[in-house]
């Protein structure tokens, strides 16, 4: 009986020294994907405090996750919008692919296309949501370029119909002076 | 006071305090370190550790394992030495280290109420502690909230370390800055550790 006893408590001890590896590899796992990630990404309570900030989101805004994390997300966008965004997130579940500013630590401003899912616990109750986002600004400056480029061809384009313009009223009025030389009625249009 | 002997008597009594940690305080520990002072002064505790016999390697510690509490002691009085950190820094170290433990995470769903996670501390801490008793009442009206920790006496640079972990877990429940005093001490005659919250 007691040698029974004293197996089951070794059984059982492997057991737990499993789960804790497994549990240790899960956990490495989910940080080295987390760190991996080169979207930024943060976990946020449903209240609007950041709990989880990622490599990613510290380069782009400047801050380090211990600066940041315990702090209101209002810090790094608009108090206003971010507020909607979390409401619209935690009933609707998710947003995608919403625009807005970032604003980093040294308060540049950086458009970025924000989503956001929110996370549930095992009752189906919102319980935080994840936010991922999207730098924009190489994406807005070619949308800049572009349209200053359509304005340029714009611009160009009038100077030379203008222009064509022009010759055609002088080709007649050359037209109309040789006639004159030669004699002739001058033509009236 | 900066720095403080460890002496042998200090080193037998934290050691005889039974009960263990979860690895994770360990790395939160070592991350700090690297953060306010470098490699190098994390190679002199560990050297510092080894030298009063009870050497660590931080990096190669596993997060979810458990360790003697009476070495996770040590290891704090041995950062404090080495690193010349002051009570405040160890607070500062504690209020560090949710920000990057994983096993806080765990319980990130439930930090949306002061009450919920107040419900939930006993179990936050079973998930670090194998000795000792966490209670926490929620006063979310009169922004206050009061945590108490029984049947633990190790050493107060627990106290300290401690004060800066419960303001940190409550400023990420309640959005605003947090002021801890530990208002009862067991290392004081008190019955148990008492910690005021308020914001």
């Amino acid at each position: 009986m007691k040698k029974e006893k004293k197996n089951e408590c070794l059984v059982l001890r492997k057991k737990v020294a499993t789960l804790i590896e497994d549990l240790t590899s899960l956990e490495s796992y989910i940080l080295d994907l987390f760190t991996f990630s080169p979207l930024p990404i943060c976990f946020v309570s449903p209240i609007g405090v950041i709990l989880e900030f990622n490599p990613a989101f510290e380069k782009i805004s400047g801050y380090k996750f211990y600066e940041i994390i315990g702090e209101g997300i209002k810090k790094i966008f608009d108090e206003e919008e971010i507020n909607k965004l979390i409401k619209e997130a935690m009933s609707r579940k998710e947003v995608w692919a919403k625009e807005m500013v970032l604003f980093t630590k040294e308060r540049k401003e950086i458009p970025v296309s924000v989503f956001a899912k929110a996370r549930k616990d095992e009752k189906g109750k919102a319980v935080g949501l994840f936010v991922g986002v999207f730098d924009l600004t190489e994406i807005k400056r070619t949308e800049r370029e572009l349209e200053e480029k359509v304005e340029d061809l714009e611009k160009f384009r009038k100077i030379a119909v203008g222009r064509e313009l022009k010759m055609m009223e002088l080709k007649e009025e050359i037209e109309r002076l040789r006639a004159e030389i030669r004699g002739e009625p001058s033509q009236e249009y | 006071m900066t720095s403080q002997a460890i002496t042998k008597e200090i080193i037998k009594e934290v050691m005889a305090v039974k009960g263990e940690v979860r690895g994770i305080v360990f790395k939160t520990d070592a991350d700090f370190v690297l953060k306010e002072k470098g490699k190098e002064s994390l190679k002199a505790v560990e050297e510092e550790l080894a030298r009063i016999g009870y050497p660590i390697n931080y990096q190669k510690l596993k997060t979810m394992n458990f360790y003697p509490l009476g070495v996770r002691v040590l290891s704090l009085l041995v950062i404090k030495k080495v690193c010349h950190f002051s009570n405040k820094d160890i607070e500062r170290m504690g209020a560090y280290a949710p920000k990057a433990s994983f096993v806080v995470k765990l319980f990130a769903r439930f930090f949306f109420s002061v009450a919920k996670t107040a419900e939930q501390a006993p179990k936050m801490w079973r998930k670090h502690y194998t000795i000792g008793r966490l209670t926490a009442e929620s006063h979310e009206k009169e922004r206050y909230t009061v945590v108490r920790l029984h049947d633990l006496t190790i050493h107060p640079i627990l106290c300290s370390y401690l004060s800066g972990y419960f303001a940190t877990i409550v400023q990420m429940v309640v959005n605003a800055p947090v002021k801890t005093t530990e208002i009862k001490c067991s290392h004081r005659g008190d019955e148990y550790h008492e910690f005021l919250m308020k914001w």
